[in-house]
């Protein structure tokens, strides 16, 4: 029974330690050794064997407190390493650069100084001190050497935007956060680790707006979604998070709304789908009641002729074309793609930051091709429209992540 | 006894626990018990405080580890490397003279500890 209180803790502690598989496991049988010793101490003390299994236990405090601290100790091991690649980098980049002035061979013309110069130069490149540690300081996680900011940036060459999609596939992932006062720089830093995705504070926008990346963190989270951990935590500063740069930016509101991202949803299999008389159940109400049969085409004829009668209203934006082309499609006879097309583009420009589309006067638009949707939005608002499509499909049990390939 | 103060503890743990490897290698566990023998049972060092600081006392290249199980169960041994060692000698000379200040500051002001 002991055995298995041990295992049970020290699994628990293992799950939380984010280290590589063998590191976790050399923690773990530490510890379990220990316990073990502990136990037979008390044991032999005339302690009964529940409560010296309870007591051991106790000692060693709780488990994600533990784990914490080994955590950080491996993270303090990963930035001294950079910090001294960097300075040995910097060194030998000196290094040679004095030797090849010294020892140009153009300048002493004496012989045999080139090869010197050659064979400085040589000794200057080779990590001698470091040669263990930078190369390879943790053989399971070599990736993160070329670490960015924060985080590593995956081999860029098989995927041409391979950044971009992990940040994005992280972002739905879950997460768990313990931050008590923790500086922001830090608790980001942390999820960078945690995810291992780069995490970039803009600092002087941050700046700008009077947040220090020291300012205190304190959330604490548990099985909820990076992205919606992440808003919360920003929230409460009035930042933002922007996937942009193949990064993962920290931000103002105004600085992420600054740039608008054009991306295409293909939404061929929610347009495709039949329609069955139930089927209009993730509409909204109002629009809803009209998808689909006569009653959707008389109404599309009357929004079409309603539009061509005061051309300034900006539904352009909607049909995405100009009044000549609109002019010209007027004439054709809308095909059952059509509505539906102009149907979906109307669910998300009316539940999805209202104000933010060109017929409310904002800078964000959508438009249809061929069962491909266009739109250029804020970041933020793009995660929203990718996220009612979603919903789409999850009410119409169409396969969610097939269908919600981005093309960006 | 009563046990020391957290904050008096707290900034002579690393001394500590090197001043017990000087004696030789060691496991966790025993580094523990030792240092509790050595107080009087006035310093207990909590096995969660105890490994983070051994590991990090590893990072730091103060100590070196082992795997080893001749004492028939599988334990991971830390001894001291030279550079812990020399670290060893200047906390060392650093705490004899500290504590020669504050005894000097108590004479200073005939405060005598009260015992017992």
């Amino acid at each position: 029974m002991s055995d298995r209180e041990f295992e049970n803790y020290l699994m628990l502690l293992a799950g939380l330690l984010r280290l590589s598989g063998k590191q976790r496991e050399a923690i773990a049988s530490e510890l379990r050794s220990h316990l073990e010793d502990r136990l037979e101490e008390l044991m032999a003390g005339g302690v009964s064997r529940e409560e010296a299994v309870k007591q051991a236990l106790a000692e060693f405090g709780d488990a994600a407190g533990l784990a914490g601290q080994f955590v950080e100790i491996s993270w303090n091991r990963k930035r001294r390493w950079l910090v001294r690649l960097m300075t040995f980098s910097a060194a030998a980049t000196l290094l040679i650069a004095a030797s090849l002035i010294v020892f140009w061979p153009g300048r002493n013309a004496a012989p045999g100084m080139a090869a010197v110069a050659a064979q400085q130069r040589q000794t200057a490149r080779e990590p001698d001190p470091f040669a263990p540690g930078p190369l390879a300081p943790e053989p399971a996680r070599p990736k993160e050497n070329h670490a960015e900011p924060f985080g590593p940036g995956e081999g860029a060459r098989k995927n041409p935007r391979p950044s971009y999609d992990r940040i994005e596939a992280e972002l739905v992932k879950p997460t768990s956060v313990d931050f008590v006062e923790q500086p922001l720089k830090d608790a980001m830093m942390y999820m960078a680790e945690l995810h291992q995705i780069p995490i970039v504070l803009k600092t002087k926008k941050l700046e700008e707006a009077g947040v220090s990346p020291d300012m205190a963190v304190t959330k604490s989270l548990r099985g909820v979604q990076l992205g919606s951990a992440l808003n919360l935590i920003l929230e409460d500063l009035e930042l933002r998070y922007v996937v942009r740069n193949e990064v993962l930016q920290i931000t103002t509101p105004e600085d992420a709304e600054s740039q608008l991202e054009i991306r295409v949803y293909d939404c061929r299999d929610l347009l495709a789908m039949p329609a069955p008389p139930g089927a209009d159940k993730f509409l909204p109400p109002a629009a809803g009641r009209n998808l689909g049969g006569m009653f959707a085409i008389e109404d599309r004829i009357a929004q079409r002729a309603s539009r061509a009668a005061e051309p300034g209203s900006g539904g352009g934006a909607i049909a995405g074309g100009a009044p000549a082309t609109e002019e010209k499609e007027r004439d054709r006879p809308l095909s059952e793609h059509d509505l539906r097309a102009t149907r979906l583009m109307e669910i998300v420009t009316t539940n999805v930051d209202t104000d933010s589309w060109q017929k409310a006067g904002g800078p964000g638009s959508i438009s249809e091709y061929n069962g491909l949707i266009v739109v250029t939005q804020t970041a933020e608002t793009q995660r929203k429209v990718e996220h009612v499509f979603d919903m789409l499909r999850e009410a119409a049990g169409l396969e969610v992540t097939k269908g919600a390939k981005v093309v960006r | 006894m009563e046990r020391f103060q957290r904050d008096l503890v707290r900034g002579s743990l690393d001394l500590m626990v090197l001043s017990v490897l000087a004696g030789g290698k060691k496991y966790g566990y025993l580094i523990q018990k030792q240092v509790r023998e050595a107080s009087g049972s006035r310093v207990d060092l909590a096995a969660g405080t105890l490994y983070p600081l051994l590991h990090r006392l590893e990072d730091e290249g103060l100590v070196r580890s082992s795997w080893d199980d001749r004492t028939g169960r599988q334990r991971k041994w830390y001894e001291l490397t030279a550079v812990g060692r020399r670290r060893l000698s200047a906390q060392a000379q650093e705490w004899t003279d500290y504590a020669a200040c504050i005894r000097q500051l108590l004479n200073i002001a005939q405060v005598k500890p009260v015992t017992g």
